[in-house]
C-alpha cells in the first residue's frame, strides 16, 4: 500500500510539475481563442467564422478562432477548460452559466481597469455606473454585453386575454394588484391559470433586489439612501406574508389550480392561461415563440441592477498571452455594427437579406444564426423583420432612465457564510414552491419556514451582508 | 409432476406479461409524441395512440441530416471499437482474477476495486487526457479511457468461475498455455455470458454522452447521445437564461422532437440487443455441452 | 496421470508455475496498465477534499484547508436529512434488486419458446434505454395535476385529485418502484446469464431422484446462482452512500415540497455547487462515499467469506 501512495505522489508531482512549466511563446503570427454559447451544429459556421477573423485581421493584424458551445453544456465545458488551465483569451460569462463572480473568486480572469485605459472608445460606450456595476472587489473583470440591463416586472399572458382586460393589467403596479386581472381572465376558464414567477424581478415591483440572489435571505429596498443601506430577510417581513396570502386567495378564489405547477406546463396552449412573470424588454412579444399570440405588459419601475448589468459579459482569461489585443477585439466587436452583425447574422443575401436600412430577413438559419446577446452590442444590430423598429432604441432608454439601485456595483462574498447559505438554499426550496402555487395553510408554512431559517443561520447572513455593505459604502465614499 | 410443471410456466408467463407491458407502455408513450402534433401534445398529454399523426418531427430531424449522419457514423464507430477493445481487455483480466491458482488474483481484484470506489473527481481526469495524453477533440478520448469497466469485469469474472475446474485442469496438463486455454477453451464455453457483458458495455459506450461533451468542440464530431442530451439540456436552459439574462434564446425544441431524437438514439440498440439475444438463448446448450 | 506427473521434477514444476503466472499477468497486463493511468493516477484529485480548490491556482497550488470542508458536510442543517434517505433508500434498492430480477430471472428460465424469451428480455429491457430526463416528461404525464392520466382516473372513480408533486407520502414507493422498473431488464439479464451457465445435467439427476420442478427452483437454481447474487450485493453495498441524481432530481422534478423524502447525497452536492461553486465540499463528500463503501464493503466481504468462503469478492 504504502508503494502505491509513493508511487501516486511521484505520479502527481510529476503532473504538477509539467503543469508549472510555462507553455511556449509564438510571437508572429497568433490567433486568439473565444469560447462562447452559440450553435456549434449549424452548418456554413466555418465560412461565417472565417470572414469574421479575416476581417479582423485586416483590421487588427490577428486572427480570431470563434468556438460556439451548445448553452446546455457550456458551463460544464468552461469548469473544465478554466481548471485546466487551458490557454485561451476571451470567454463569455454570467451569473448563471460560467458564473462570473465564482471565476473571478478564482482568479481566472484578467482584471480590466488598465487595459480598459488603451481602449477609450469600448470605456465610453457604457456609462460608469454599468462599469461599476461590474466590479467585483474594486476591479473590473467583464465588459458586458450591450442590451436590457434594466430590470422590471413583466407581465406575458395571451394576447386574446390582454385585448379584452389589459387595462386591469396597466392599472397595476405590482404583483398583488394583478389579482384583477386574474379575476377577469378565470370567469373564461376557471382553474386553469399558471402563474409562472421570476421571483428577483417580482421583488423589484416592490422595490427591492436580492443580495446574493438564488431566493436566499438578504435583501435591500433599490431606493434606500446609499449611506444608510439597510439588509434585512425578504422572508422575516410582513410584505412577504401579504403577498403568500394574497396568492393563496387566488388559489381559494379559483384562479389557479391548487396543486404544484411544473415547469413544463408554462407553455401550454392558450387556454391554459399561461402567466409569466419576466423581465420586461422592449420586442419580447414579437420575439418569443409562443404557439399563440402574447401581449407583454411591464408592471411597476425598471431598477438598473448589479444581477441585471452582469446578465451577460465577455471576460478575458488569466491564462491569456494577448490581454491587450483581447481588448481591442471587443472593442472593435462592440462598436463596429458590420463584424457584429456577421457575427450574430451571418453573412448578407446567404443567411439574411436587407428589407430596408435597419431590417433584415432572416433566409437560412439552418446555415447560420446565434444568439444576439453573447457577442458585442445589441444596439448596433439590424432588427429582424416583424420585431418594432424602434426595439433597441427603445431598450437603450429603458437603461438610460432606469433608477441605479443603491446596491449597483456592489458584489457579496459569499466564502464566510456559505453553510449558512446552502443551508438557506435548502429551506427556499422546501418552501417556496409551495407558498409560490398557493397551496397549503400559509401561516403554518410561513412560520414553519422562518423556525427553519433560524436554525439553518439566516441572520448570520444578513448580519455577514449588512457587514460587507457597510464596508463597501464606506470604501466608495 | 407434468402438472406442476405447466403451473409454474403459467405463473411465469403471466408475471412475464405484466411486467412487460409495465415497460413496453411507456416506451410506446413516447413513440407516439414523436408522432403527434405538438398542439395535441401539449393539450391532451401523452397518449398511446397519437391522436393525429404528424412526421414532421421526424422529418425536421433528418433535413438536419448531416449532422445526424454524421453522429450515427461516430456513435457506431466508438461503440464498435469500444465494445471490441473492452472486451478484449476485460475478459483477459476476468479470466486471471477467476482463477485461483493465480497468486494475484485476489490482489488484483482489490485494485480494482478500489477504483470502484475511489475516484479522483473529473478535474484531474480531464487534465490527464487533455494535457497529457492529448486527446481533445479525438474520438479516442471516448473510448480508451472507458475501456475498463470494474463492474462488467467482475460479472465476466463470476461467469469464467463457472466454467468446469476440471475442463482447464485437463488442457493444462496436456501443455497448453494459459492464453490458448483462455481463447481456445474458455472463451467459447462461457460465450453466453460474454455476450451479455457485450451487449452490456455495448451500451455504456451507446449511451456516453458526458465524455463527448467534456473532450470534442468540432461538431462532426458529437455522437448521438449528446445531441439527445444537448436537445434536452437545452430545454432547461433556455428557460434560465430567458428569465435571467431576459434574453431572446430562439426557439425552444419541442417536444415531439425531443421524443423522435429519443426513439432515433434508442432505436438502433433495440435492434442490436435483439441480434444479440441468440447468443444469450444458445447459451444453455453451450453451456450443457461438456 | 499420476505416472506423468511423478515425472517432473520439482524444478521443473517450479518453472513451470513461474510460466504459469508470467502468462496470467500478461494477460492482466493491458488492463493493469489502463486502470493504473485513467484511475490511480487521476486519484491525486482526491487532494481537493482537503484543499480550498481554486481553478487558477491548479490542484496542488490551493491552499490546504485540513477537515474544512468535510466539517462543512457534517455541520450542515440537511446532513441527518440526506445521510437517512440515502442509506434508506439504498437499503430498499438492494433488498428490491435481489428479490425482484432473480425472481424474473427465474420465470424467464421457465420458459420454453425462444422468441417468447426474447420478446420478453427485449420489452423489460426497454426502461434501461430511457433517460431518466425522458422518463421524468412520462411521469410528469401520469402525475400532472390537470391532464394528468392518475387524476383522470381519480376523478372518473368519483374521487378527489391528487396534487402528487406536494404529497411526501407517495414518493418513496415511487422512487423504489420506478428504481426496479428501469433497471429489472438489466439485472434480470445478469441473472439469467448466470442460470443458463448451470448444468443442465444437475436438473435432469434432481429429477430423477424425485425432485419437483418447483422444490429444484429453491434447491438448485437459487443456490448455484448465489454466487453472483452476492457478488452484484456487495458491489451495492460499495456504494450505498451515492445517489442515483436522476431518479430524485428529475422524477421528482426537483419539487421542493418533496425534499424532505427526496433529499439524498448527490442532490445536497448539486445545490452545494449551485450556492457557493466550491468543488472542493463536494470532493471531500465524495471521500466520505468512498470511505464509508469501502468499511461496509470489507465488512460484507469478511460476513460472506465466514459463511461461503467460495462466495467473496477477493
Amino acid at each position: 500500500m504504502k508503494k502505491i501512495v509513493s508511487i501516486l505522489l511521484a505520479a502527481s508531482c510529476m503532473l504538477a510539475a509539467a503543469a508549472l512549466l510555462p507553455g511556449c511563446n509564438r510571437q508572429e503570427e497568433y490567433t486568439l481563442k473565444w469560447y462562447f454559447p452559440g450553435n456549434p451544429t449549424k452548418t456554413d459556421n466555418k465560412e461565417v467564422y472565417a470572414a469574421a477573423s479575416n476581417m479582423i485581421k485586416e483590421k487588427l493584424g490577428f486572427g480570431v478562432e470563434f468556438i460556439p458551445f451548445e448553452l446546455g453544456s457550456y458551463s460544464e465545458k468552461m469548469k473544465m477548460i478554466i481548471s485546466s488551465g487551458e490557454d485561451f483569451d476571451i470567454c463569455w460569462t454570467s451569473p448563471n452559466f460560467n458564473d462570473y463572480k465564482l471565476n473571478v473568486a478564482n482568479e481566472a480572469f484578467f482584471p480590466l481597469d488598465g487595459l480598459l485605459e488603451t481602449t477609450p472608445d469600448l470605456k465610453n460606450l457604457l456609462s460608469d455606473d454599468i462599469w461599476d456595476a461590474t466590479r467585483v472587489q474594486g476591479e473590473i473583470y467583464g465588459v458586458p454585453t450591450q442590451q436590457i440591463m434594466a430590470r422590471s416586472l413583466a407581465v406575458i399572458t395571451p394576447k386574446m386575454f390582454y385585448d379584452r382586460y389589459g387595462d386591469l393589467l396597466t392599472k397595476a403596479d405590482n404583483f398583488e394588484e394583478l389579482g384583477g386581472y386574474l379575476a377577469a381572465c378565470t370567469q373564461e376558464k376557471p382553474n386553469y391559470a399558471h402563474l409562472n414567477i421570476s421571483w428577483g424581478d417580482m421583488l423589484l415591483s416592490y422595490h427591492m433586489e436580492e443580495i446574493i440572489g438564488q431566493k436566499l435571505p438578504g435583501a435591500v429596498y433599490v431606493t434606500d439612501d446609499r449611506n444608510n443601506i439597510k439588509v434585512f430577510n425578504q422572508y422575516d417581513t410582513e410584505w412577504f406574508e401579504n403577498v403568500m396570502k394574497t396568492r393563496a386567495q387566488w388559489t381559494q378564489n379559483g384562479y389557479t389550480i391548487n396543486a404544484l405547477p411544473s415547469s413544463q406546463s408554462v407553455k401550454n396552449t392558450e387556454y391554459d392561461i399561461p402567466i409569466v412573470f419576466n423581465t420586461y424588454k422592449p420586442g419580447l412579444a414579437s420575439e418569443t415563440n409562443y404557439s399563440y399570440d402574447i401581449a407583454i405588459e411591464q408592471v411597476g419601475p425598471a431598477y438598473l441592477t448589479t444581477s441585471g448589468v452582469t446578465a451577460t459579459l465577455n471576460a478575458i482569461s488569466a491564462t491569456s498571452k494577448h490581454p491587450e489585443e483581447a481588448i481591442k477585439l471587443m472593442e472593435y466587436i462592440n462598436t463596429d455594427p458590420e463584424i457584429n452583425n456577421l457575427l450574430v447574422y451571418g453573412i448578407e443575401d446567404k443567411h439574411y437579406v436587407k428589407v430596408d436600412e435597419n431590417t433584415i430577413k432572416t433566409i437560412d438559419e439552418e446555415g447560420f444564426a446565434n444568439f444576439n446577446w453573447v457577442l458585442g452590442n445589441t444596439f448596433n444590430l439590424y432588427v429582424k423583420e416583424g420585431v418594432e423598429a424602434d426595439c433597441w432604441d427603445k431598450t437603450k432608454e429603458l437603461n438610460d432612465n432606469a433608477t441605479p439601485s443603491c446596491l449597483l456595483g456592489f458584489s457579496a462574498d459569499i466564502t464566510p457564510i456559505a453553510l449558512e447559505a446552502t443551508n438557506c438554499a435548502s429551506v427556499v426550496q422546501e418552501y417556496y414552491s409551495t407558498l409560490e402555487a398557493g397551496i397549503g395553510d400559509t401561516d403554518a408554512l410561513i412560520a414553519e419556514m422562518r423556525e427553519k431559517f433560524k436554525t439553518a443561520g439566516a441572520d448570520k447572513i444578513i448580519e455577514e451582508l449588512q457587514r460587507q455593505v457597510d464596508e463597501w459604502v464606506k470604501n466608495n465614499r | 409432476m407434468k402438472r406442476e410443471g405447466l403451473a409454474i410456466r403459467a405463473i411465469s408467463n403471466m408475471a412475464l406479461i405484466f411486467l412487460a407491458v409495465c415497460c413496453i407502455v411507456p416506451f410506446l408513450s413516447v413513440i407516439s409524441s414523436s408522432l403527434t402534433e405538438e398542439s395535441y401534445l401539449t393539450r391532451y398529454g401523452y397518449n398511446l395512440l397519437p391522436k393525429k399523426f404528424d412526421f414532421s418531427a421526424y422529418k425536421l430531424l433528418f433535413t438536419n441530416g448531416n449532422t445526424l449522419r454524421n453522429a450515427y457514423m461516430v456513435t457506431a464507430f466508438v461503440t464498435a471499437a469500444g465494445t471490441v477493445g473492452s472486451i478484449v481487455v476485460s475478459a483477459q483480466f476476468a479470466y486471471t482474477l477467476s482463477r485461483r491458482e493465480f497468486m494475484l488474483s485476489k490482489f488484483l481484484s482489490l485494485y480494482l476495486f478500489i477504483t470502484m470506489l475511489f475516484s479522483g473527481g473529473m478535474v484531474p481526469w480531464y487534465i490527464l487526457i487533455t494535457r497529457y495524453l492529448h486527446l481533445k477533440d479525438s474520438l479516442f478520448a471516448l473510448i480508451i479511457p472507458c475501456l475498463v469497466s470494474s463492474w462488467n469485469i467482475f460479472l465476466l469474472k463470476s461467469h469464467f468461475k463457472a466454467v468446469p475446474e476440471e475442463v482447464i485442469e485437463a488442457a493444462r496438463i496436456d501443455g497448453a498455455n494459459e492464453f490458448y486455454i483462455f481463447y481456445g477453451i474458455v472463451f467459447p464455453i462461457a460465450k453466453g455470458g460474454i455476450a451479455t457483458v457485450a451487449i452490456f458495455i455495448m451500451l455504456t459506450f451507446w449511451n456516453d454522452w458526458y465524455n463527448n461533451m467534456l473532450f470534442i468542440t468540432s461538431p462532426e464530431k458529437y455522437s448521438l447521445q449528446y445531441m439527445l442530451q444537448s436537445l434536452l439540456l437545452k430545454v432547461e436552459t433556455l428557460q434560465i437564461a430567458q428569465s435571467s439574462l431576459g434574453a431572446d434564446v430562439g426557439e425552444i425544441p419541442k417536444n415531439s422532437i425531443r421524443m423522435a431524437t429519443c426513439v432515433a438514439a434508442a432505436g438502433p440498440m433495440v435492434f442490436v440487443f435483439s441480434f444479440f439475444q441468440k447468443y444469450f438463448v444458445k447459451g444453455i446448450t453451450v453451456g450443457s455441452i461438456k | 496421470m499420476i505416472q506423468k506427473n511423478k515425472n517432473i521434477t520439482p524444478v521443473r514444476k517450479k518453472k513451470k508455475l513461474i510460466t504459469m503466472q508470467m502468462q496470467f499477468l500478461l494477460l492482466a497486463l493491458p488492463a493493469v496498465i489502463l486502470i493504473f493511468v485513467f484511475n490511480y493516477l487521476p486519484m491525486s484529485g482526491i487532494v481537493i477534499a482537503f484543499k480550498n480548490f481554486k481553478f487558477s491556482r491548479g490542484i496542488f497550488g490551493s491552499e490546504w484547508v485540513g477537515l474544512e470542508n468535510f466539517k462543512f458536510f457534517f455541520k450542515s442543517s440537511d446532513a441527518f436529512r440526506v445521510i437517512r434517505n440515502t442509506l434508506t433508500y439504498n437499503f430498499c434498492f438492494i433488498v428490491a434488486d435481489m428479490i425482484f430480477p432473480v425472481a424474473f430471472a427465474i420465470f424467464l428460465s421457465n420458459i420454453r419458446k425462444k422468441f417468447a424469451v426474447k420478446g420478453y428480455q427485449t420489452a423489460i429491457f426497454l426502461p434501461y434505454f430511457l433517460s431518466w430526463v425522458v422518463i421524468s416528461y412520462m411521469t410528469l404525464s401520469f402525475f400532472d395535476y390537470n391532464s394528468g392520466m392518475f387524476n383522470m382516473i381519480l376523478q372518473k372513480c368519483g374521487k378527489a385529485p391528487v396534487s402528487w408533486y406536494s404529497e411526501t407520502k407517495y414518493w418513496p414507493f415511487i422512487f423504489i418502484i420506478f428504481h426496479v422498473w428501469k433497471n429489472i431488464g438489466y439485472k434480470t439479464l445478469v441473472y439469467y446469464a448466470s442460470i443458463l451457465g448451470i448444468d443442465t445435467s444437475i436438473y435432469e439427476a434432481a429429477k430423477t431422484d424425485g425432485c419437483s420442478d418447483f422444490r429444484s427452483i429453491f434447491h438448485i437454481t437459487v443456490p448455484m446462482i448465489r454466487g453472483t447474487i452476492i457478488m452484484l450485493a456487495i458491489l451495492q453495498v460499495g456504494s450505498i452512500f451515492r445517489a442515483d441524481f436522476g431518479l430524485f432530481y428529475q422524477l421528482s422534478q426537483n419539487s421542493g415540497a418533496l425534499i424532505n423524502v427526496s433529499d439524498v447525497v448527490d442532490t445536497y452536492i448539486f445545490r452545494t455547487l449551485m450556492v457557493t461553486g466550491n468543488t472542493s465540499v463536494s470532493a471531500a463528500v465524495g471521500v466520505v462515499q468512498s470511505v464509508v463503501g469501502l468499511i461496509l464493503v470489507l465488512l460484507t466481504n469478511y460476513i460472506v467469506g465466514r459463511i461461503d468462503s467460495d462466495s467473496t469478492l477477493f
